[in-house]
């Protein structure tokens, strides 16, 4: 099937890092023939930067504006839920119980809706497993054996998380679940909302999707791995194995 | 106590309304709406793209009707924004003249603002942008491109000013 030749779609999905791995190859093939192509690629990644130097943080003072006003718009909310007071006695203690519900609401508040800033390699692996990235054939070092738990490769590269290198594998178990192994010569940060499980081990979920990450057998000390899957049974499965010594991640 | 996402909000609403009070006002507006919804228990997934949909239907509810100008940018703003610090690439983006940008993304048609604020300055996905601006993948990525390609075309010779 021939695809549709659309540079601007193109060029746009390329420099934002929409395309997969595959798709990318094919498309980074196509640009060394098309000018068209390679002109409004150039175009979208000048301007992508370009508007990401307009990046800037909120004043301080508008944050202590907003605070004050969201407070103050919970105060009021409370004040009119216990308005006619039936002794002096619940009149005196009102505000003081009102500033101390605020401040527990605005902290639930605050807490529930806290962005979840992962580290760039962890949102990098995340998206990487997401769109199926890991789809070559290249392995500068031995494919990890997890086929116990049902888990056959389909794909090794070596590729960046933001900056960071790493060899990443790619996994998929006859029902269609997919799981991506990340290797490195250091410990990967920590996800967001990590728990420590053993010894420099710690497990995460974000947006559906679950993290483990751990060290690997032989090789450099420091030598980690981070697995990712929206399968949380079968990263129950592969805790599980590891745990066991069913499955050993090894450099 | 932080509140969520508060630099993405106010990206969001300096290129939604002209000026700078009027972004102000609008950031507030967006966190007591937020606020009142949250205790009315709608309740979003995920904050980022929730926020930025509030202050959008905002600015368009709210703001509209007022005459749209360049954004004014204050010598202490500029002074606060991030100036990146290696290669001659970046230092050549760095001597983009703030107010120069400005004003060449309020030179674009609304929805390619929107476009490239939200993924290039908010970092909402371009799924989740097509959700807050209720509008086609296909059509974001449409507008983030012209914008993105009118922003070089117009700033471009500035950058390449500075390299030589």
């Amino acid at each position: 099937v021939r695809r549709r030749h659309q540079p601007e779609l193109d060029a746009v999905a390329y420099v934002t890092g929409l395309m997969n791995g595959r798709e990318r190859r094919r498309f980074e093939r196509h640009l060394l023939e098309c000018q068209t192509c390679w002109e409004e690629v150039r175009l979208d990644r000048a301007g992508r930067r370009i508007a990401e130097t307009g990046r800037s943080v909120a004043p301080p003072e508008l944050r202590e504006m907003v605070r004050a006003a969201v407070a103050g718009n919970a105060s009021d909310d409370l004040d009119a839920r216990v308005a006619s007071p039936r002794s002096r006695r619940r009149t005196v203690l009102l505000p003081a119980i009102a500033s101390g519900v605020v401040v527990i609401v605005l902290a639930v508040w605050v807490l529930l809706l806290r962005p979840a800033t992962e580290p760039a390699p962890i949102t990098a692996a995340l998206s990487a497993y997401e769109h199926s990235a890991v789809e070559g054939a290249h392995q500068d070092m031995p494919m990890p054996d997890i086929s116990s738990i049902g888990l056959r490769p389909t794909g090794a590269e070596h590729m960046l998380l933001d900056d960071m290198p790493v060899e990443a594998f790619a996994y998929r178990t006859d029902s269609g679940s997919r799981l991506a192994l990340f290797m490195r010569l250091a410990p990967f940060p920590r996800a967001v909302e990590a728990r420590s499980v053993a010894a420099s081990t710690w497990q995460a979920e974000h947006g559906g999707i679950v993290m483990l990450s751990g060290p690997v057998r032989g090789g450099s000390p420091a030598m980690a791995f981070l697995a990712v899957t929206n399968d949380p049974a079968l990263m129950d499965d592969l805790a599980g194995a590891l745990a066991s010594g069913q499955v050993v991640i090894a450099a | 106590v932080t509140l969520p996402a508060m630099d993405m909000v106010h990206a969001i609403a300096r290129r939604a309304v002209p000026t700078r009070q009027d972004a102000e006002d609008l950031v507030q507006e967006t966190y007591l709406a937020a606020f009142r919804a949250w205790k009315d228990d709608r309740r979003p997934r995920k904050a980022e793209p929730w926020l930025a949909t509030i202050c959008l239907n905002l600015a368009r509810s709210r703001y509209r009707t007022r005459q749209r100008r360049p954004a004014e940018i204050s010598m202490e703003e500029v002074g606060a924004m991030p100036v990146a610090s290696e290669g001659p690439e970046e230092r050549a983006l760095a001597a983009v003249d703030r107010s120069a940008l400005e004003r060449a993304m309020w030179s674009l048609p609304e929805e390619q603002r929107v476009a490239i604020t939200l993924v290039d300055l908010a970092d909402l996905s371009v799924k989740e942008t097509a959700r807050v601006t209720n509008a086609p993948k296909g059509t974001v990525l449409s507008r983030l491109h012209r914008g993105r390609r009118t922003l070089a075309l117009l700033l471009a010779s500035e950058v390449r000013e500075d390299r030589t």
